[in-house]
């Protein structure tokens, strides 16, 4: 009886448990997801760093501005925030853009006065592609594999505004590529 | 009534009680349906707060203490709310440190401090592993992840120190029961 009384209580015992839960809801607000972001700025980091240095050279310790044309997606206040990033930490005086309301619209004023450069960077290619790579014997596929890969092109233009110079060149970088499985970021670790 | 009765009774009696409180603990959900949307989840919060209270721990803007500045926050896909915040724990920071944060540029701000954000969010973690083609100890989790880049410069060429940070930090893993958090 004893034995049992043990079993009786030692089982009641070993099933206590605290527990809490939080509900988590992907669209409660806007959560970012860091991998999807780190695929594109891995590509636009990467693409900067083949910048020349002969270009950052001619703008070092002096004043310009920075204006980005297109990209889909909204991303152009980011392009230009990681070109100023760029640029100031050389020593570049990155003056800033200014926005003003007009009404229903925002226009943006550069300071071009203030200026002695003016750097264009045009995005010509600025996202992630999702690649489906098999192999294929006799009509049947195999080995199929889903991966993410970001992908960057840059026109940068630098142009002095007294002179007319400038110094143009394309830049591209691409970021790691990431393997999908069943919408998951697939990470393998041996062990 | 035998005695082996008796004791059974007092077993059943003791484990009943054991089942009502006496060592026992109530788990607690929170429903998620009768929630309005506006509502924020603390948790979540919490995985974005701790990732970047980590990514600027190590900041030191001392050589600026005095300076007058203001902050410029972008990022690439992440809420006004969330760059925002990162604005503001950055401007707490940067005052700590005895700078002279003005809300916006004016004709007094001698710094411009830019914060590019590449990362904030938490990524849904499904961790497994596999044996001869049979996956086991399957866990759900999330983890906050922050990654920014900071420089602050002055705006007039040679009057000042260019101070340029790589910042990166990670909240605490929250592992998942289903669309729950994990206890706590």
């Amino acid at each position: 009886m004893t034995r049992l009384l043990c079993i009786v209580l030692g089982v009641a015992l070993c099933g206590c448990s605290t527990s809490r839960y939080v509900p988590i809801r992907d669209r409660i607000a806007p959560v970012g997801i860091p991998i999807q972001q780190d695929t594109l700025a891995q590509a636009v980091s990467r693409a900067l760093g083949t910048l020349d240095p002969t270009l950052v050279a001619a703008v070092k310790g002096k004043t310009a501005f920075v204006e980005v044309i297109g990209g889909l997606g909204n991303v152009t206040e980011y392009v230009r925030g990681v070109v100023e990033y760029t640029l100031a930490r050389e020593g570049v005086v990155v003056l800033p853009t200014e926005r003003k309301q007009y009404g229903d619209t925002q226009v943006e004023t550069f300071p071009v006065e203030a200026s002695l450069f003016r750097v264009l960077v045009s995005v010509d290619r600025l996202g992630s592609n999702l690649y489906t790579k098999y192999s294929e014997f006799m009509g049947s596929k195999s080995n199929e594999r889903v991966t993410y890969k970001g992908v960057c092109t840059l026109q940068v233009l630098v142009h002095e505004l007294a002179t007319g110079k400038t110094w143009p060149q394309k830049i591209q970088g691409e970021s790691k590529e990431v393997i999908i499985r069943d919408g998951y970021v697939y990470e393998y670790e041996e062990g | 009534m035998s005695r082996q009765y008796v004791r059974a009774a007092v077993a059943l009696a003791l484990l009943f009680a054991l089942g009502c409180g006496g060592g026992a603990t109530r788990g607690r959900r929170i429903h998620q349906v009768p929630y309005p949307d506006e509502v924020p989840i603390a948790r979540q919060q919490q995985m974005l707060s701790e990732a970047v209270s980590n990514a600027l721990e190590i900041v030191d803007f001392k050589v600026l203490a005095g300076k007058s500045g203001y902050i410029e926050v972008v990022g690439l896909y992440c809420a006004d709310d969330v760059l925002g915040y990162i604005g503001r724990a950055l401007e707490t920071r940067l005052i700590g440190q005895g700078m002279f944060v003005h809300p916006v540029r004016n004709a007094e701000t001698a710094y411009r401090v830019l914060a590019v954000v590449d990362v904030a969010g938490a990524d849904l973690i499904d961790s497994y592993k596999e044996f001869f083609g049979f996956t086991m100890l399957r866990k759900g989790s999330f983890e906050g992840k922050v990654r920014l880049n900071v420089v602050a410069y002055p705006l007039v060429a040679a009057t000042g120190d260019v101070v340029p940070y790589e910042l990166s930090g990670k909240a605490t893993v929250v592992d998942l029961t289903t669309v729950y958090t994990g206890g706590e």
